[in-house]
């Protein structure tokens, strides 16, 4: 993290040369353009269902990459996505709440209860923390699972309707994908705002030196708590909108499994910038479809590429591009 | 007489059966150089540790300008006036040398939160403001030219100027530094000495100063407190201190024993 992690980007670098402005912003621009066309080109559901997962997963790797960017390791970050979810399915379903309430429903609620679990457990650290996040997926799971009587236990949850916007039913792949692009736009320039903020500088003072920070003014715990509930909060509204997509919910749905893959993307992305959450989930996610002809092969080569990825490129796919865009016009060496 | 700025009023600090801290008291008046010294284990970061915040104390009072700040948060503390440095870890090694100071500045850049986020006009115009505010720090601290640069790479003699950076841009009225020359060369010992007396000029601040360096020490403060086993055993200016026979012993007593 060169000095140029989302710590750093475009703040301290004295003013880019417009030239050097412009390469990014016509990057993002073919990018968007692309999201936009490119489902229309083909007709291939499986492809549009594939880029539906491969957004929705970016935002959960992002939301968790804000929990991170506080230092902190969750290995419980499905819950919050589980606990989204079944918040907004049922509201939908027993009290006929419009999905998209439900989904602002779903962020508010995991966000709270993010604040309240947070309070208790942020005063761990380190591996500590890690330990109590999964003890923590792990009861959720048990609660959901046997609280029979409102979450239908083991046989999941049905008929969870689609969303509906204005009166449109996001029932087709191809609308729920335009829903997931928006979503996936708002989280990254809400997340990419907030790093750039105070907000951000103090995640990363937490992060790199929890004393120092606190010496310097900064509430360790208030801050740790923000980024909790924010990055669960989001985790939880997007696992809504996912279950208003798949339109079934089960306890097995978002598991201990899910937390493991989101943590995955992060580090395989980049897990010290935004881009790189996105990045991890944009990779990861596919992969495993380009292997289906190898049956009994497909979950090696998977384990083969993640490999080769934290051993050559441990500072994520994001180093790669990072590498690309400085050459030739390095920021400013120091005399 | 000038009011105290820091008052120490009886302070214990007790870790399981050790009495770490027993009934110290002592205080610092608002403009003066006061310095903390004892043998090894003797109290003296605990008792740091204690008036920072970083630990409560068993039992006494601390006030800060006539304002107890026992049981505050360490960052509340920060926000009041007292400002602390650490004996190591004094920086934060992978942002640049500007973002440290920036950290530092956190609490006394007058931004809101949510203003930052949507970047808003008075955001930008409160962040280059504390930004030059910085980078004139990083200017008296010889630090300027590496702005840019990752702190970690700087030399050990510059983390340790960014550290006194960093607490300095929280606005301190009083800076306590721990031990800030362990480490250094005699000669960049004496310019970090010269150092803390220019900023105590320039800066308008007291200071409180935990330091095993006996001439930095005499030379640099104006007054005393000695600590031995936890317990204050003397205070004075630098010359009675020198004198005192409680003093000599603590420091040398196996020279009787012997």
């Amino acid at each position: 993290m060169e000095g140029s992690s989302i710590a750093t980007m475009g703040r301290d670098e004295p003013r880019l040369a417009p030239r050097r402005r412009l390469l990014p912003a016509a990057v993002l621009v073919i990018v968007l353009a692309a999201a936009l066309i490119l489902p229309q080109l083909t007709s291939n559901q499986f492809y549009i269902h594939l880029a539906n997962l491969m957004l929705l997963n970016s935002i959960f790797a992002v939301s968790l990459g804000l929990i991170a960017s506080v230092g902190q390791i969750s290995l419980g970050h499905a819950a919050f996505v589980a606990a989204g979810a079944y918040v907004s399915a049922l509201a939908a379903l027993s009290f006929k709440l419009p999905p998209i309430l439900g989904i602002v429903l779903a962020g508010l609620v995991t966000g709270l209860a993010a604040v309240l679990l947070g309070k208790i457990l942020l005063r761990l650290r380190g591996v500590y923390f890690v330990l109590v996040t999964f003890l923590a997926g792990q009861v959720f799971t048990l609660i959901v699972l046997n609280w029979e009587s409102v979450t239908h236990g083991a046989n999941g949850l049905l008929g969870i309707p689609a969303i509906s916007i204005f009166g449109l039913p996001l029932s087709t792949r191809l609308r729920f994908y335009y829903f997931a692009l928006a979503a996936f736009i708002i989280v990254v320039t809400f997340v990419w705002a907030l790093m750039r903020s105070q907000y951000g500088r103090a995640f990363r003072s937490i992060a790199e030196n929890v004393r120092l920070a606190e010496s310097s003014g900064i509430d360790v715990s208030h801050y740790q708590i923000v980024a909790f509930a924010l990055g669960s909060g989001i985790a939880g509204a997007a696992g809504a909108a996912m279950v208003h997509y798949i339109r079934f919910l089960s306890p097995d749905s978002f598991t201990f499994n899910d937390s493991i893959a989101y943590i995955t993307m992060l580090v395989v992305g980049g897990r010290h910038t935004m881009i790189g959450g996105v990045l991890g989930a944009l990779f990861l996610t596919p992969l495993p479809e380009l292997f289906r002809g190898f049956v009994g092969a497909q979950h090696i080569i998977y384990g083969v590429i993640l490999l080769s990825v934290l051993l050559f490129i441990p500072n994520g796919l994001v180093s790669i591009g990072r590498s690309f865009f400085s050459k030739g016009s390095e920021p400013e060496t120091p005399k | 007489m000038s009011a105290a700025l820091l008052e120490v009023d009886a302070i214990s600090r007790r870790f399981g059966g050790l009495n770490a801290l027993k009934d110290v008291s002592f205080s610092i008046k608002t403009g003066e150089i006061v310095g903390l010294i004892g043998p090894n284990g003797a109290g003296k970061t605990t008792c740091f540790n204690v008036v920072s915040g970083v630990m409560s104390p068993s039992s006494g009072a601390i006030r800060f300008e006539q304002r107890s700040i026992v049981g505050k948060k360490p960052s509340a503390i920060v926000s009041e006036g007292l400002v602390r440095t650490f004996q190591a870890t004094t920086i934060f090694p992978d942002a640049t040398v500007i973002e440290n100071v920036m950290r530092g500045a956190f609490a006394t850049t007058p931004v809101s939160m949510l203003g930052s986020i949507f970047n808003t006009r008075a955001a930008r115009t409160a962040l280059s403001a504390t930004r030059s505010r910085c980078e004139l720090l990083l200017e008296r601290l010889s630090l300027l030219q590496f702005r840019q640069r990752r702190a970690g790479e700087l030399s050990y003699g510059g983390q340790r100027r960014l550290g006194v950076a960093i607490a300095l841009a929280a606005r301190p009225k009083l800076l306590m530094l721990d031990e800030p020359v362990a480490g250094l060369n005699p000669e960049e010992a004496a310019d970090f000495g010269r150092l803390i007396k220019e900023l105590h000029k320039t800066e308008n601040i007291s200071v409180l100063l935990v330091e095993h360096h006996m001439r930095l020490v005499m030379g640099l403060c104006d007054r005393l407190v000695v600590l031995d086993h936890g317990e204050k055993i003397a205070e004075g200016v630098p010359a009675e201190i020198r004198a005192n026979r409680s003093v000599i012993q603590a420091y040398l007593g196996a020279e009787e024993a012997a």
